[in-house]
């Protein structure tokens, strides 16, 4: 009864639709934008004109209202309105601070890794985090060190894996590649161990698969142990995967990008974790396990071996209670040298064969 | 020219002008409608906590790549599962240190963190109701979450997206065409008590503490139940050890369990989650370090500390392996006193850090930051005993720099390293939290 009463009273008041001016601007040259989206309560209603950024937006009823405004490049915004008090509004839309660097276009399913600056590196003399401004000071430097990072990892994958376990021909195909570039709001690669990111990225990026805090390259000469020019990775969920590395230790990179992209274990010994990734794993809770995996893939099971580590000129100083497959050099075991062995690279094409870009 | 190629002329000709009336083919506008779903966690010594649900345009990344111990499902409103994936849990950070450029292999360090944030990030289900996440391994629901509140929240302000239009009856509030101001009062009251109710009821129901299940103490009761005495779960193969252990503990006032074999004592753990453990090492089958192995894997009784006890020296082997995994480690003969010290300084570790995390959540310090301080701190402390256990094992006096065993010297260096770089890191961090107390008025950290 009560909604009755109130949805006559609502009928009978209701105002005549009227139209709105939406103005879209950039916000930092003040020019108009044409071939903004615009979105009304939810609706798509049309582009703005080239020549002035307007489009009128007909039939409003009164009451409050959400303008939504979108373009390619362009950080989307929405803008509450109440209408009849408001009859025009101007919207300014920022360029965007994420970069798409492929150049045949954003692919559909395909693998997306965003590429993000750190303002600090790590001293090997001082044995500490230093501020390192050198990406938040050059963009373009930055962005040639990611273009290096892709083509020498990414993208040439089928160098550092055995001919015979094959990568699918189109594996280049498989990824989008961005970077974020916002120097108000650098990354921090040594807060935390993969490092942090400002909010406003997660805002911003929800798509991404793959976050990379690329740091510059450390300072000094590896002298010993308490030299910690890292790498790590930490995922804490879909959407929020991060990973972090120097941007000249490429085989590190590719070691970050086997635990944060194709979910690797680490082959070496030592205070690390370990697990049996199945499937397709490259690490096994048992020898059981990794010779029937082993005989299932073809591979031979007499490589087999515990993951064992000899101290110098002693016996066994490290031992783990799991078992690897692939001969060294292991980039899974190393951060110099290397290569994904055939069970590392199944594991990674199984991976690969998820990401189905149309 | 010939014929064919006139009609081919024209027929561009006619498209350009007919069709395209900017004379180019003009680029087709797509709208985007995209949306996701985000879903925030809290993880805080193995359980979840929701911390909130809310829709945003966006695209969603891909699903299909996940991997991990954790299933995320979105449900209808029938309960039938509508999207579903893997994820891995959000405390486990892996770390890699370049070792020496001459042949040596990396140096890995886990961040065990007793406390994250996790950010679950999906696509807009047209149907979703609720979020469960659940242990693949045991099928566990760890946390779930309603998902109308945020949906319908949305679809107040987006009305018109066609996602929205679609949603039917529970959305209908939120797809209404907007209200008139002169008779929106009612309708707002309505939908801000409507949303109210929903969003409480949501907040009600969307923790589940799987501590509580483990417990079996319901939800709700917790309240109910007063303080209880701090809870040991002593574990050896010596019946007569276990009752010595048993009578000093229950003499100071600490309520006991008692488990006579590393399979016993995950028995244990699977029905009673005690304050603290402590853990025999020379045992059979299993042994002490592969049962505190086996405490450590799993999420739920990962963060219970753990207090090594043995009759045995303390190889470089088993402290290079296992020095991040225990909180002390004691040597049999057993002293009444160095038992409890120890005892009392691992439970007092836990409570300092669970206050300080209150106050520093209190004051706004980060609280990732936090929680690395105290992780640091407790490694520290660990490190050093341990330090000093291989330098000079019970009964012995403290060896030599050259009488030492290669591998000892080996391990000692490089525990001694790692513990100053934590030492560094902690005090830097120290002092940035400190300078936040300090401007809150609130006591400093002094540990």
């Amino acid at each position: 009864m009560v909604v009755s009463l109130l949805a006559l009273a609502w009928t009978v008041t209701a105002a005549e639709p009227g139209s709105l001016t939406v103005v879209v601007k950039d916000a930092r040259t003040k020019a108009v934008v044409g071939g903004a989206l615009v979105y009304l309560d939810g609706a798509y209603k049309g582009t703005t004109a080239d020549s002035s950024g307007v489009i009128t937006l007909d039939a409003l009823k009164d009451g409050t209202h959400t303008v939504r405004v979108t373009k390619p490049d362009f950080r989307e915004i929405t803008k509450k309105i109440v209408y009849p008090h408001e009859t025009t509004v101007s919207v300014e839309i920022a360029r965007g601070a994420l970069v798409l660097l492929n150049e045949e276009g954003e692919k559909k399913g395909a693998i997306n890794v965003v590429f993000y600056p750190s303002s600090t590196s790590y001293s090997c003399t001082d044995h500490a985090k230093v501020s390192a401004p050198v990406y938040i000071n050059n963009e373009t430097r930055f962005r040639e060190d990611v273009m290096k990072v892709i083509q020498s990892t990414y993208l040439n994958l089928d160098k550092v894996t055995p001919s015979k376990t094959p990568l699918p021909a189109d594996y280049r195909d498989r990824f989008n590649f961005y970077y974020y570039y916002d120097p108000s709001a650098p990354a921090d690669a040594f807060e935390g161990c993969a490092g942090t990111i400002p909010g406003n990225y997660w805002k911003d990026v929800t798509f991404a698969d793959i976050t990379v805090i690329l740091y510059p390259k450390y300072y000094g000469a590896y002298s010993d142990a308490a030299c910690q020019p890292t790498g790590c990775s930490q995922d804490y969920g879909p959407g929020r995967n991060l990973m972090k590395a120097p941007s000249d230790q490429l085989t590190l990179i590719q070691h970050e990008t086997g635990h944060a992209m194709y979910d690797l274990v680490d082959t070496y010994c030592g205070n690390t974790y370990y697990y049996q990734n199945d499937p397709h794993a490259n690490v096994w809770s048992s020898r059981e396990n990794c010779e029937s995996d082993a005989r299932s893939d073809g591979r031979d099971p007499a490589q087999c071996r515990q993951i064992q580590q000899a101290a110098i000129g002693s016996s066994v100083s490290c031992s783990q209670p799991y078992w690897r497959w692939d001969p060294m050099p292991d980039i899974m075991a190393s951060g110099y040298r290397g290569k994904f062995g055939e069970a590392s690279t199944q594991r990674i094409n199984y991976v690969l064969s998820k990401a189905v870009v149309s | 020219m010939t014929v064919r190629t006139l009609a081919g002329f024209l027929l561009i000709v006619m498209f350009c002008c007919g069709i395209c009336p900017f004379g180019a083919a003009a680029e087709q506008v797509v709208p985007d409608y995209d949306k996701v779903v985000r879903i925030q966690l809290n993880y805080l010594d193995g359980a979840y906590t929701l911390s909130s649900a809310d829709v945003q345009y966006g695209r969603a990344p891909n699903l299909a790549l996940q991997s991990g111990e954790l299933k995320g499902s979105i449900l209808d409103t029938s309960g039938k599962e509508r999207l579903s994936f893997s994820t891995r849990e959000p405390w486990r950070a892996q770390g890699d240190i370049l070792g020496d450029p001459e042949g040596r292999t990396l140096i890995g360090y886990t961040e065990d963190g007793d406390a994250s944030d996790m950010s679950i990030t999906v696509p807009w289900v047209q149907d979703m109701a609720s979020f469960t996440l659940t242990d693949s391994r045991n099928g566990a629901l760890l946390v779930s979450a309603d998902l109308m509140p945020a949906a319908n929240l949305f679809c107040t302000d987006y009305a018109g997206d066609p996602d929205c239009q679609a949603r039917g009856a529970p959305s209908q509030l939120a797809a209404m065409e907007p209200v008139p101001e002169t008779t929106s009062l009612p309708f707002v009251l309505i939908s801000v008590l409507s949303l109210s109710v929903l969003i409480a009821a949501g907040l009600a129901v969307v923790t589940i503490r799987r501590r509580a299940a483990a417990t079996g103490i319901p939800e709700g009761a917790a309240a109910a139940v007063k303080p209880v005495k701090q809870t040991v779960l002593i574990v050896d193969d010596d019946p007569e050890m276990v009752e010595i252990i048993d009578q000093f503990l229950t003499d100071e006032g600490y309520a006991t369990i008692k488990a006579f074999s590393g399979k016993g004592c995950l028995d244990i753990l699977k029905k009673q989650l005690p304050d603290l453990v402590l853990l025999d090492v020379l045992m059979q089958p299993m042994n002490g370090w592969e049962t505190l192995e086996q405490i450590k894997k799993d999420p739920i009784t990962k963060p219970i500390p753990v207090l090594m006890l043995t009759g045995k020296h303390l190889t470089s082997a088993e402290a290079k392996q296992y020095n991040i995994r225990i909180d002390d480690y004691i040597m049999k003969p057993l002293r009444h006193e160095e038992i409890f010290t120890a005892i009392d300084n691992i439970l007092q570790r836990k409570q300092r850090f669970k206050d300080g995390l209150e106050m520093a959540k209190k004051v706004g310090v980060d609280r990732e930051k936090f929680c690395e301080l105290a992780k640091l701190s407790r490694r520290i402390s660990v490190n050093k005993k341990i330090i000093d256990i291989l330098q000079a094992p019970a009964g012995t006096p403290a060896w030599g720099p050259d009488e030492m065993t290669p591998e000892n010297r080996e391990v000692i260096e490089q525990i001694t390293m790692t513990t100053r770089v934590n030492e560094q890191r902690a005090e830097q961090l120290k002092t940035e939290i400190n300078k936040v107390f300090r401007s809150k008025g609130v006591p400093e950290i002094t540990w």
